[in-house]
C-alpha cells in the first residue's frame, strides 16, 4: 500500500507553487520532503492532504484522495500542520480528545492517556494547552495526531502519518523522541510523510527523502543518494560538506570559509 | 502569561470537564423551573401564583380575570423569554465558535444591523404602505420587517463572503462591518426623517422588550427562534474542531463547510426571529457562552446546551426585573441586560486578566 502522488501541480493565483511532482511514500517507511524555504514543502504536504486544490493524482492505499469524504479519510490519516493556534480555553486532554474521536476511538481516555505519555506529557492532560510553552503546544498536537492515527494499521490498510515540520519548535532530545515515534510507527505498519528542516535528521531517520527545488522535484532516492554535497550545495546555496556517520546517516556542515 | 493553577478553576488532573458540565446543566435545569414558577407567579396584576395553585388543588376554577393573566399575559411572555434568552445564548456561542472569537456577537452575521433597518424602516415608512397591506400585517409589522431585514443582510453577507462553495470567514467579519456601516448610514437617514412619535418608538424598540409577547406571535417566531437550538446538536463537533482552525477541523473529518453555513443561517434565523419580536437585547450573547466556558470549558457539546439554558434563565430574570422593579410600568429590558451583564463581565476580564488567554 502506498501514498501515490502522480503528476501533481498546485496553481495558487496566477503562481504555479508546484509542478509535475511525482512521489510513491510506502508502508513501513519514513519518507521525507525536504528543500529550501518557498520550494513548495508545505504546498505539497497540504495537497497530499487533500486541504488543497491541486491537478494530477493523489491516491492513499489505492483510493483517490479527492473523492474521499472527510471523516473516512480522517481514519486513515492524521495531520500535523505547521502551526496549529487553538482560540478557547481547552484542557490538553481535551484537544487529544478531538483527535481520539476523529479517528472513531471507542476509549477515548486510554487513548489520550497513552498518547500524552508518548510524547513525553504524562500528567499534563488537566493543564491548560494555552498555558504551556511552544514546544510543549507542538507536542500536545502530536498527541493528537498519534490519538488520531491510532494503531499503525487500520481496516483500510496501514494508516500515515503526515507530519508538516514536526520538530520545528522542539529541543534536541524531543526532536529525536518525534522521529523515534515516526520510526516505530512505520516499523508497525504504518506510513510517515514529514516536511524537515533538518538534514541531519533526515538523514539518520529517513528511508527515503525527495528534495524540492522551486516547486519541482530536484532528487528523489534514500538519503545517500539524495544527500550528495554538489547538489545540496546548488540547491541551499551555500558550501556543504557531508560526512558518513556509520552505521546509518550522516552529518551535514556548512563551511563558512569556502564561501569568501 | 502567569500560570495559573488549572485547580482553581475546578479542572480535574486529567482534564475531563465533561462531569462537571454535566452537574452544571442539573442545576440550569432546576434554575428554569424556579425562574419560570418565579416569572408566573409575579406582575402587576397582583395574581399570586401559590394561591392560583392551591385554588386549582382544591378544585376550584379560576376566575376568568385570573386565568387570562395567567395563560394569555405571563405564560406566553415567560416561554418567550425562554426562548429568546435561549436563542441570543446559543447563537452567541455558536457565532463565538464559528469566528473562533470570544467577542464574536450573534450580530456579526449582519442579521442586527439588517434587523435594525429593517424596524426604522417599518417605523417610519410603515404609513407610506397601502392600507390593505398595512391592516394585514397589523402590529407585526415591525416584527416582520426587522426578520426580513436581518435575512436579507445575512443572504448578502453569505454571498459576499461566498466563494466555489466555501465560506470565508475573516471575509464575513469585514464584511459585516461594511455592511453594518451602510445600514447604519440608511437607518440615520430614516432617522433624519422621522417625527418624535417615530422616534420614541425607535428608541423603546431599540432597548427591547417582551411586553408585546401573545400565543399568535410566540407561534409564528418561535420555529424560526428554534433554528439555531435545533441545529446546535450537529454543530458542536464541527465548531470544537474549528477551535483548531479550518484545516485541521477538515483533517480530522469534520464537515467544515456545512458547518459553517449551517451555523450562519440557522443563527440568522435564530436571532432575526429573537430581535424581531424584542428589539434590541444585548449582552446575553456574548456574556453566557463566556461565564460558561470559565465555569465548565470550551467543549460545544456541553456548551450550547449549558448556553440555551443560561440564557433562557438570565432573560426570564431580566423580563421578571423589568416588569416588577418599576410596576404598574416597565423599564426596557435591554437596560436590565446592560446594567447586570456589563459589570459582571468586567468583573470576569479583570480576574482572570492573566490567567488564561481569551
Amino acid at each position: 500500500m502506498t501514498l501515490t502522488v502522480r503528476d501533481l501541480s498546485v496553481r495558487l493565483g496566477r503562481r504555479d507553487v508546484l509542478t509535475g511532482i511525482d512521489l510513491t511514500a510506502r508502508e513501513g517507511e519514513v519518507t521525507a520532503i525536504i528543500g529550501p524555504n518557498g520550494s513548495g514543502k508545505t504546498t505539497l504536504m497540504r495537497a497530499i492532504t487533500g486541504e488543497l486544490p491541486s491537478t494530477g493524482g493523489l491516491a492513499l492505499n489505492g483510493r483517490d484522495i479527492r473523492s474521499m469524504p472527510a471523516p473516512l479519510m480522517a481514519t486513515m490519516r492524521a495531520v500535523l500542520a505547521q502551526s496549529t493556534p487553538l482560540s478557547f480555553p481547552f484542557t490538553v486532554a481535551e484537544v487529544v480528545r478531538l483527535g481520539a474521536e476523529a479517528g472513531g476511538a471507542t476509549n477515548a481516555a486510554a487513548i489520550i492517556e497513552r498518547s500524552l505519555a508518548r510524547v513525553d506529557l504524562a500528567g499534563y492532560g488537566g493543564r491548560l494547552f494555552q498555558q504551556l510553552s511552544g514546544g510543549e503546544q507542538q507536542r500536545v498536537h502530536l498527541a493528537r495526531v498519534l490519538a488520531q492515527a491510532g494503531s499503525a494499521v487500520g481496516p483500510d490498510g496501514p494508516r500515515w502519518l503526515l507530519l508538516d515540520e514536526p520538530v520545528s519548535s522542539l529541543d534536541i532530545g524531543h526532536q529525536l523522541m518525534v522521529m523515534r515515534l515516526a520510526r516505530a510507527f512505520a516499523a508497525e505498519g504504518g506510513g510517515v510523510v514529514a516536511v524537515l528542516h533538518d538534514l541531519n535528521l533526515t538523514a539518520a531517520h529517513a528511508d527515503r527523502v525527495l528534495l524540492l527545488q522551486d516547486g519541482r522535484v530536484t532528487a528523489q532516492g534514500t538519503p545517500a543518494e539524495v544527500l550528495t554535497p554538489a547538489r545540496l550545495t546548488v540547491v541551499y546555496g551555500c558550501n556543504l560538506q557531508v560526512h558518513p556517520l556509520p552505521p546509518r546517516g550522516m552529518i551535514v556542515l556548512a563551511r563558512e570559509e569556502a564561501e569568501a | 502569561m502567569i500560570a495559573a493553577d488549572p485547580a482553581a478553576l475546578g479542572i480535574r488532573t486529567d482534564g475531563d470537564r465533561s462531569g462537571l458540565a454535566r452537574r452544571m446543566t442539573l442545576v440550569l435545569v432546576a434554575a428554569v423551573l424556579a425562574v419560570s414558577l418565579l416569572s408566573l407567579g409575579a406582575g402587576a396584576s397582583g395574581v399570586s401564583l401559590v394561591d392560583t395553585l392551591s385554588a386549582l388543588a382544591r378544585g376550584e376554577a379560576l376566575s376568568p380575570s385570573d386565568s387570562l393573566v395567567l395563560f394569555q399575559i405571563r405564560l406566553p411572555r415567560l416561554v418567550t423569554g425562554l426562548l429568546v434568552g435561549a436563542a441570543l445564548a446559543v447563537s452567541g456561542a455558536v457565532m463565538q465558535g464559528l469566528f473562533r472569537n470570544p467577542l464574536a456577537d450573534p450580530g456579526l452575521v449582519g442579521v442586527s444591523a439588517g434587523a435594525g433597518l429593517g424596524a426604522i424602516t417599518a417605523i417610519v415608512l410603515g404609513g407610506a404602505l397601502p392600507p390593505a397591506l398595512a391592516a394585514a400585517a397589523g402590529v407585526n409589522l415591525v416584527p416582520l420587517a426587522a426578520f426580513f431585514g436581518g435575512l436579507a443582510a445575512t443572504l448578502v453577507l453569505h454571498a459576499i463572503a461566498s466563494r466555489r462553495g466555501r465560506t470565508s470567514v475573516a471575509t464575513m467579519l469585514l464584511g459585516g462591518i461594511a455592511l453594518a456601516a451602510l445600514t447604519g448610514a440608511a437607518s440615520g437617514l430614516l432617522i433624519y426623517l422621522a417625527d418624535d412619535s417615530q422616534l420614541r418608538t425607535l428608541t423603546f424598540w431599540s432597548m427591547g422588550s417582551l411586553a408585546g409577547a401573545s400565543w399568535p406571535q410566540l407561534i409564528a417566531a418561535g420555529p424560526l427562534m428554534m433554528a439555531a437550538l435545533i441545529a446546535a446538536p450537529f454543530l458542536a463537533r464541527g465548531l470544537n474542531g474549528l477551535a483548531l482552525g479550518e484545516a485541521a477541523a477538515f483533517h480530522m473529518g469534520m464537515p467544515v463547510e456545512r458547518t459553517k453555513r449551517v451555523a450562519v443561517l440557522t443563527v440568522a434565523a435564530s436571532v432575526g426571529a429573537a430581535v424581531a419580536i424584542s428589539g434590541g437585547i444585548g449582552f446575553i450573547g456574548l456574556v453566557v457562552p463566556h461565564l460558561l466556558r470559565l465555569a465548565t470549558g470550551p467543549d460545544h457539546r456541553r456548551l450550547l446546551p449549558n448556553a440555551a439554558l443560561l440564557g433562557a434563565v438570565l432573560l426570564v430574570l431580566a423580563d421578571l426585573v423589568s416588569r416588577t422593579i418599576v410596576a404598574p410600568s416597565e423599564l426596557p429590558i435591554g437596560i436590565i441586560t446592560a446594567i447586570a451583564g456589563g459589570p459582571v463581565f468586567i468583573a470576569i476580564l479583570l480576574r482572570q486578566r492573566g490567567v488564561m488567554d481569551l
